[in-house]
């Protein structure tokens, strides 16, 4: 079974080491509001036509010229690591993992789709902005999370 | 598809593991399909049996829901 979107299982490790530190802190600068002192860079001129920025508060009619980079760092870390989880192969990467990594993939677009319906209808105005930014993650956390369900969790309750 | 893989393994003496590692999967694959819930390819069955010296109709069974 040649699957050339996979990459070696060596970047599997780099992949934990990305998600969980970056789905962790990312759940908590969420609840606790994201600090806009961290990270912060100063954005050089030439560059200011290649971002596109909210204008400040509103009345003033100057751009910010600082950029906080912890949302930016958080978010790329995350969608990183996790297509290092979802593209890297397993250590020995049968027919049956290619079909469960398929089922996978599968159930992650149908969950995620079923959720953005539901939101859709239930949540209005402003705060779907926030149903927006969960769904940049989610078809790729639901597949991390169902491929290794069926793969390490699920064996072992079988094993009896 | 059923097929009596588990009977074969026993009479070689051969865990799921050691099938595994002859046929070149996981042993969660061999578990798979000695569960019925997953039909091997036609190359894996045909290395399957071909441990167990046996034909393909000896280890594989069409079910009523395959045809």
């Amino acid at each position: 079974m040649n699957n050339t979107l996979l990459i070696s299982h060596r970047w599997k490790k780099l992949g934990w080491a990305l998600t969980i530190p970056a789905l962790l802190g990312g759940i908590f600068f969420i609840l606790t509001d994201f600090p806009d002192e961290f990270l912060q860079v100063n954005i050089p001129a030439w560059m200011e036509r290649f971002l596109w920025i909210d204008d400040g508060p509103f009345g003033s009619d100057t751009k910010p010229q600082t950029l906080s980079l912890l949302d930016e760092v958080v978010a790329i870390s995350l969608l990183l690591g996790l297509l290092l989880l979802s593209f890297s192969k397993e250590k020995l990467e049968d027919e049956w993992i290619q079909h469960v990594r398929l089922e996978s993939f599968q159930w992650a677009i149908l969950i995620n789709t079923m959720l953005l319906m539901a939101f859709t209808i239930f949540i209005h105005g402003f705060p779907f902005l926030n149903v927006m930014v969960y769904n940049m993650f989610t078809p790729l956390l639901i597949f991390v999370a169902r491929f290794y369900f069926v793969l390490r969790i699920k064996p072992s309750f079988s094993k009896a | 598809m059923k097929n009596n893989i588990r009977v074969e393994r026993a009479i070689l003496n051969i865990s799921q593991a050691e099938l595994a590692e002859r046929v070149q999967v996981t042993r969660q694959t061999i578990n798979a399909i000695e569960l019925g819930k997953y039909a091997p390819s036609v190359v894996l069955a045909m290395k399957i049996v071909r441990v167990f010296g046996k034909k393909m109709e000896e280890v594989f069974e069409l079910e009523e829901g395959d045809e």
